[in-house]
């Protein structure tokens, strides 16, 4: 196995998305789940930027702009559900809103 | 040939940064290790020779989502730092070791061609927005309408309940 | 555009009546809902009238990660009968609904979610490769859970319940179903070449074989994944006949038919398959036999006749499947809407031992169950259930392995037990306590029903006389023997089998009870369902409301996913890199146009001026030469003859002179120093 920076940086993109997912079982703040939720869109980024390089074509920063712009979007919306949800309680902890069971 | 030490300096400090943004507690940390993580992430784009990711990671991501998210972090009621139980750490263990299994199975199934180009201009970059992405680069437009939209929404419907509130009733949202 | 042309879009038929329920229109819900079947059944016949031809649609590329991506619809003859099948159903189903349904406030609901189910279907059949067919395959399903879960207030929860049961196994089929979509080789995406798959990738036929069969038996509730079906009986009975009589649970013997070459040349896959079929439809048959619930009962005979349908697949004769499928389709939503005629006249009393002797209030019922009865029991020369039992039959007892046939045989006769149960008790013997405050529910539950009994009888006289069925289809589906008209030795053998079962029936339903009593099969078949009823109870423990617990989840089964994705394929070389097919988008650069134009502009000024400088040259030397002699401007002398000759020389030695001339004025005129410079100007 060479350890050539792509391979690197495949793998920096692996651990942050692996990061990203067990955040999302870990934490109890909201923000933080939000947070670790961008951390696997980042590491999707990272992946696209590094392929376009890869294969010589410049569409993988064009979709990583979108992409970008898809997870700003994604954050609005997380965050105004999150305040909308947690603002006027006292724990903010993301298993306590239990209204979608059942 | 991609340069080997600003490629390897961004990437560790990218992945100190997502195990920061995981494992600390207080959430002003979070957040802050979250913008180291995109700086980082900036740098290692303009190792990567793709300067315009590397700007629009920097003005969009660190310098608009990430301060959002400071902002809201400072809006809520944080409660202090997080304690997490043990059957909550193991099963988070468990998801990295699976997710990371099942990444380094797929990209181990194929392979990695070596770098070929250098960099791209901006002109290259864009090109494809107005070609063959051309439907998802209009797409976004509606998209952060519906976001603004949404947002919005979610703020009046808070705004409408507030005075049973201030009357004293613990009224949900 | 031809007919084929149209049956191909014919699921966005339903989508106006969808769209009118939606609104609330018309003020009695479902009143024009039938419309939409009716044309794909009226398109449908032009179809045939057109000579059953076949049409494709391809969209391409649409999706590029998948091996074949493409979106693809067919309407080949198999796809064709299919569809007059589900339209020529749904259209009874749909007239008998806004009769069933006319007091029901959240009618018009139950009529959009009919519709979206009727599209769904319908894209399911004329899929052309996997991919198409597994969104109307989800789509189906969960039409079937809106559907069942339709009344989820009533009983406590069951139907909610039991629509999380359907969902349940549909998710497991649909995961299978999946699997097999990622399988498929690039360039055996048509599922009509998907019979190529041993020649072409044998490692990966009897795992894509193994894929579709799980995924058939959760949609039609075959082998271990049967316990959905009775349970599902808790929706309203209209949805029974239509979704888990005829069409949904037809949709796991479709796609088996459809991919027929796949299972049988698989032989693992195709013995445990028949085996499968052959031991649920005995099970079944008998556990039929102890529901006190009539609707339930009608359910297990579902389940047992789609595994004769699974068994005839397995061993080889698909057509005689497909034919079984197309009767029981007519026969069985019969027998489901006279039972929905007996419930809505009970005012919804579904328990066998409360009624009886209803055949004197419900006479035009009373005669669509017998008729029923004797289709499902395959009674020759008048119904066409024995046509296609027959069939199958006779299939699977020159297969390479006949003892299921006899098995099948032996089934024949819990076949007649339920059904005779089900006749005695429901509409024959004594009177229940629910039987004297019946009344009939009105004129529309029983003429929706002599389409269905038309077709009952007449649908094996079609085949048998005119082969009409298994002409059209033998280029998609392998033919087999073809139906006889008059009845063998071995369909007037299971007829005799199924009237003894019958009279067995009748006298199971003279108990007191109207069921089989035997506790120690109970008890083990409490054990077996206890099982089932862990699966809802474990997935109620998931749905806790956690967020983090759905995401544990799902982040979990996405990782097992990803690795069942990638153990096909792992170990193989890498593909080489994605050549961008497409000419780079180059923008005109205007300055090397007007580079380019300059440069042609002045090649030609070049070329023009050395043009004008020979010229002149040429001029001054035929001035020159005439100036010595007079040189005609034309007329010089033919050179052949000696003065044209010396008149040439002449010529010629002039110029040559007044050129030497020339050249030493020059010459002297470049010797002299010049006025202006001092270097010599070269003339």
């Amino acid at each position: 196995m060479n350890l050539s920076s792509e391979t690197i940086i495949v793998a920096t993109a692996v651990f942050i998305f692996s990061c990203g997912a067990a955040g999302v079982v870990l934490r109890k703040n909201p923000i933080g789940l939000l947070m670790s939720v961008e951390l696997m869109i980042n590491a999707a980024i990272m992946v696209m930027v590094l392929g376009s390089r890869l294969h010589a074509q410049p569409t993988g920063q064009s979709v990583a702009l979108l992409v970008l712009v898809l997870g700003a979007a994604e954050a609005v919306v997380g965050l105004a559900l999150a305040l909308a949800v947690f603002r006027r309680r006292e724990h903010v902890d993301v298993d306590e809103a239990r209204e979608i069971q059942g | 040939m991609l340069p080997l030490v600003p490629v390897v300096a961004c990437c560790a400090l990218a992945a100190v940064t997502a195990l920061c943004v995981v494992a600390l507690r207080r959430p002003v940390y979070v957040a802050v290790s979250l913008l180291g993580h995109s700086l980082s992430l900036a740098g290692l784009y303009l190792a990567l020779g793709a300067q315009l990711s590397a700007a629009a990671q920097t003005l969009i991501y660190s310098g608009a989502i990430v301060v959002l998210f400071l902002i809201v972090v400072a809006l809520l009621p944080s409660g202090g730092a997080e304690r997490v139980g043990l059957g909550r750490v193991v099963a988070g263990v468990a998801v990295f070791l699976a997710t990371a299994a099942g990444l380094a199975a797929a990209v181990a199934a194929s392979g990695l061609p070596h770098a070929k180009k250098d960099t791209f201009s901006v002109e290259q970059v864009g090109a494809p927005l107005f070609d063959e992405l051309l439907v998802p680069f209009e797409l976004t437009a509606p998209l952060l309408l519906a976001a603004i939209v949404a947002a919005i929404a979610l703020w009046r419907r808070q705004e409408l309940t507030r005075p049973a509130d201030v009357a004293g009733d613990e009224a949900r949202p | 555009m031809s007919a084929a042309d149209l049956l191909l879009w014919s699921f966005l038929f339903p989508l106006p009546t969808l769209l009118l329920s939606a609104l609330g229109l018309p003020r009695r819900a479902g009143l024009v809902s039938f419309l939409s079947p009716l044309a794909i059944v009226g398109v449908g016949l032009g179809w045939l009238v057109q000579g059953a031809t076949t049409a494709k649609l391809v969209v391409p590329d649409l999706v590029r990660f998948l091996p074949d991506g493409a979106f693809r619809l067919t309407v080949d003859p198999l796809a064709g009968i299919m569809l007059l099948v589900v339209g020529f159903v749904s259209t009874c189903v749909f007239i008998y609904a806004q009769g069933y349904m006319a007091h029901d406030e959240r009618a018009h609901r139950f009529f959009a979610f009919l519709d979206f189910f009727v599209a769904a279907m319908c894209l399911l059949v004329v899929a052309g490769n996997l991919t198409v067919l597994l969104i109307g395959w989800t789509g189906v399903g969960v039409a079937s859970f809106l559907l069942i879960s339709f009344w989820w207030q009533k009983d406590g929860g069951a139907p909610l319940k039991a629509g999380y049961l359907a969902l349940g196994a549909n998710a497991i089929g649909d995961a299978a179903l999946l699997l097999a979509v990622v399988l498929v080789p690039a360039g055996l995406g048509e599922l009509t070449e998907l019979g190529a798959i041993s020649r072409a990738a044998p490692e990966r036929a009897t795992l894509l074989a193994w894929c579709l069969v799980i995924a058939a038996c959760a949609k039609s509730a075959q082998g271990p994944l049967w316990w959905w079906l009775p349970s599902a009986m808790a929706g309203p009975t209209p949805v029974s006949a239509l979704i888990h009589a005829a069409t949904m649970v037809a949709a796991g013997v479709y796609l088996l038919v459809r991919t027929a070459t796949v299972v049988v040349e698989a032989p693992s896959v195709a013995y445990v398959t028949a085996w499968t079929g052959v031991i649920t439809a005995l099970l079944a048959g008998l556990a039929s036999l102890w529901q006190p619930n009539f609707k339930r009962g009608l359910a297990y005979s579902t389940v047992s006749q789609l595994g004769w349908m699974f068994t005839a697949v397995a061993v080889g004769a698909p057509f005689a499947a497909l034919f079984h499928l197309v009767t029981h389709a007519a026969f069985k939503a019969m027998l489901f809407l006279s039972a929905g005629t007996v419930i809505a006249a009970t005012h919804h009393e579904e328990r066998i031992d409360q009624v009886g002797g209803l055949a004197k209030k419900l006479p035009m019922a009373f005669a669509f169950f017998v008729l029923g009865t004797a289709a499902l029991i395959g009674t020759p020369l008048v119904t066409a259930g024995s046509f296609s039992k027959d069939a199958i039959l006779e299939a699977t007892l020159a297969s390479a392995w006949p003892e299921l046939g006899w098995l099948l045989l032996a089934g024949a006769f819990l076949t007649g037990a339920y059904a005779g149960r089900l006749l005695f008790g429901v509409f024959l013997g004594a009177p229940g306590p629910a039987t004297e405050h019946a009344h009939h529910p009105g004129r529309v539950f029983d003429l929706a029903l002599l389409p269905l009994a038309a077709g009952a009888v007449g649908l094996g006289y079609l085949e048998a006389g005119s082969g009409l069925l298994s002409g059209l289809v033998h280029e998609v589906v392998a033919a087999g023997e073809p139906v006889h008209v008059q009845p063998t030795l071995l369909g007037i053998g299971a007829f005799a089998i199924g009237l003894v079962g019958v009279g067995a029936g009748a006298l199971l339903a003279r108990t007191r009870s109207k069921c089989l009593p035997l506790p120690a099969f109970t008890g083990v078949w409490q054990a077996l369902w206890g099982e089932a009823h862990a699966i809802p109870q474990g997935a109620a423990a998931l749905h806790s409301g956690r967020i983090s617990r759905y995401a544990l989840v799902s982040v979990l089964g996405v990782a097992v996913a990803m690795g069942v994705a990638v153990a096909p394929v792992a170990g193989q070389d890498a593909p080489p890199a994605v050549e961008n097919k497409r000419r780079p988008f180059k923008p005109n650069d205007p300055r090397k146009k007007k580079d380019a134009e300059r440069q042609r502009k002045k090649e030609q000024r070049e070329r023009e001026r050395r043009e004008r400088q020979r010229e002149r040259e040429k001029q001054e030397l035929r001035l020159d030469a005439s100036r010595g002699e007079l040189r005609p401007a034309t007329g010089l002398a033919d050179p052949n003859t000696p003065e044209g000759a010396a008149q040439r020389k002449r010529i010629s030695e002039a110029a040559k002179a007044a050129f030497e001339e020339k050249r030493r004025q020059a010459k002297e005129k470049s010797a002299k120093p010049a006025p202006n410079d001092g270097e010599g100007a070269t003339p």
